[in-house]
């Protein structure tokens, strides 16, 4: 492994002991335990599992909650990040050891094995609890749902989570206090509702495919736009798998210059020490 | 080797550094001086490439180790020393073991008042300072970049400081550091750069530079007509300080001897000291000058 990789390692490993020592991640994490549980113990569930289209409708409203939900643990978590090596008053001194770039992967990778380890615990508690409830509806329906549609899904919960990553880092490397850390999380979760939102109502009205057709290409080609609403509009039938991963492509591609452009804007911002307006310096093309 | 070749670096018109060169090896320490302003860290940025420069070179090893303590330090405060010390240490390739038992070792030589594993936050400021020092320390960097080492500093964690420095410097490490404390600056420096307004007023060594301003400054205690050396041409500025002791500055430093000649006539005089103008007296006078 070379240098710059056991960096990046190094950093993603702080990140991540940081956070599983942290009350407040913990505070986040149980939150959908608690509600799982309750599912579980309180309401009978009697779902019709032949019901493709019902199948289809759920998946199409969870994928955008799942996603809400651990994009605005993680957006709120890598602010920090940012924030607390800034206003401890050890930018410069981390940017003398480590590239920005380095820095930047390695909360990323230390934020994406948080995620794993979240997705992995939530998966043992829901089939211990499914074993003990002596109810395994989630199994069931989870096993209806076209493996396609899972693998896709996946893949954009990942592609959205990085964009917001990236969006967010931008603006929290110009915080100089922590009182601004909500200023640095608002855009990217002003995106994030304004997206959900979308997905949730997309799922539920559908549109009208064959004129919009075009128009609903070009907006899901930007990053996270499509990457939050293609999951559910696959599963209300609304687009193909060929439109959605399409979609992808061009959003890896878009999303990459827009990553480049996060590390010049995240060494800036951690170089300067001015208090600045965080909306304008976030917004701002260097 | 570090080398800074007519390096300019300019914002928007402000010239923050203007035609910089000096030369760093290996186990020599250079010390930059200057006013708030005066480039000094703007410099520490385009050698850290923070920035590039608008002109010239600088030449250095680009996997060069570098130890960085900047103006505006700080450390993780709710964070133990050990956790953020080891951090630092991956970050520099280093082993937990090897990393562990230096940090233990630093601790005890810099006189780290508290336990390794207390948070940050527990520290006064004078540790908490040693122990960015050891962040900086620890790995035997190449290069030792230290922006205002002794702000906040007692005496006695100054001195430890330094010596903390002259080891570095014994084992082969490139210093280069920044102060307003001329006093330090003289028991470090192998060469010294001042700048003003990012222009460089004076460079070279220590003797270089006494050399450049001669033994101009004479003090004499026990001599009761000092009157009478006032308004004489060889004679810049007197300041008497009481009936028989006085501050003279010299024209020319040759004039001293006729002042000895003159003030030994009758005999014994407990002090005739001529002398080099101390480092804060040149800095006030190049700054005067380029002002």
């Amino acid at each position: 492994m070379n240098f710059k990789m056991r960096q990046l390692f190094a950093v993603a490993r702080h990140e991540f002991l940081n956070q599983f020592n942290s009350f407040s991640y913990w505070m986040m994490f149980v939150i959908p335990l608690i509600v799982v549980t309750a599912l579980f113990k309180y309401v009978n569930l009697k779902f019709n599992f032949n019901n493709s289209n019902f199948i289809n409708m759920v998946w199409g409203f969870s994928i955008p909650v799942l996603t809400f939900f651990f994009c605005l643990i993680y957006i709120g978590i890598i602010a920090n990040s940012v924030a607390r090596d800034k206003t401890s008053k050890l930018s410069e001194m981390l940017m003398s050891i480590v590239d920005a770039k380095e820095q930047i992967n390695g909360k990323m990778l230390g934020i994406y094995l948080l995620l794993c380890f979240q997705i992995a615990f939530y998966t043992i508690f829901i089939l211990i609890l499914s074993k003990v409830m002596n109810n395994n509806f989630l199994f069931l329906f989870i096993g209806r749902v076209k493996i396609g549609l899972i693998v896709y899904s996946i893949l954009a919960l990942f592609v959205s989570l990085f964009m917001f990553l990236a969006i967010t880092v931008q603006f929290s490397c110009f915080i100089t206090d922590t009182s601004q850390i909500s200023s640095a999380t608002m855009p990217p979760m002003i995106f994030l509702l304004e997206f959900f939102s979308l997905s949730l109502l997309y799922n539920s009205v559908g549109f009208d495919g064959d004129n919009m057709i075009w128009i609903f290409y070009i907006i899901c080609m930007w990053p996270p736009v499509g990457s939050t609403l293609t999951p559910s509009l696959i599963a209300s039938g609304n687009i193909s798998y060929l439109f959605a991963y399409s979609t992808l492509i061009i959003q890896i591609m878009i999303m990459y210059i827009l990553y480049v452009k996060s590390i010049h804007v995240f060494k800036y911002g951690l170089l300067s020490n001015k208090k600045k307006n965080i909306f304008i310096e976030g917004f701002k093309f260097r | 080797m570090i080398e800074f070749k007519n390096v300019s670096k300019s914002y928007d018109g402000f010239q923050a550094v203007n035609n910089l060169s000096f030369q760093l090896h290996k186990g020599e320490i250079l010390s930059l001086i200057g006013q708030n302003g005066a480039g000094k860290s703007t410099t520490f940025h385009m050698l850290l490439d923070f920035i590039k420069p608008s002109s010239g070179n600088i030449n250095r090893n680009n996997n060069l180790n570098i130890g960085y303590m900047p103006e505006e330090r700080g450390l993780y405060l709710k964070e133990s020393i050990k956790n953020q010390m080891l951090y630092f240490a991956s970050l520099h390739g280093m082993k937990r073991v090897e990393a562990l038992k230096k940090i233990k070792v630093w601790m005890e030589k810099l006189n780290v008042v508290g336990d390794i594993e207390d948070k940050v936050e527990s520290l006064s400021k004078g540790n908490a300072q040693k122990v960015q020092l050891i962040a900086c320390l620890m790995f035997n960097p190449d290069l030792l970049i230290l922006d205002e080492p002794f702000s906040g500093l007692d005496p006695v964690n100054a001195d430890l400081l330094i010596k903390a420095v002259l080891e570095a410097k014994k084992s082969g490490t490139m210093i280069i550091f920044s102060t307003h404390n001329m006093e330090n600056v003289e028991k470090l420096s192998d060469y010294v750069v001042m700048l003003s307004h990012g222009k460089t007023v004076l460079k070279g060594t220590l003797n270089d530079i006494y050399n450049q301003f001669g033994r101009s400054k004479l003090d004499i205690v026990g001599y009761n007509n000092l009157q009478k050396f006032e308004g004489m041409n060889g004679i810049k500025n007197i300041d008497i300080i009481n009936d028989n002791s006085a501050h003279i500055t010299l024209n020319d430093v040759s004039f001293g001897k006729y002042i000895f000649d003159d003030v030994t006539k009758e005999g014994y005089l407990p002090v005739f000291n001529q002398h080099y103008p101390t480092l804060d007296e040149i800095f006030k006078t190049k700054v005067k000058q380029s002002e």
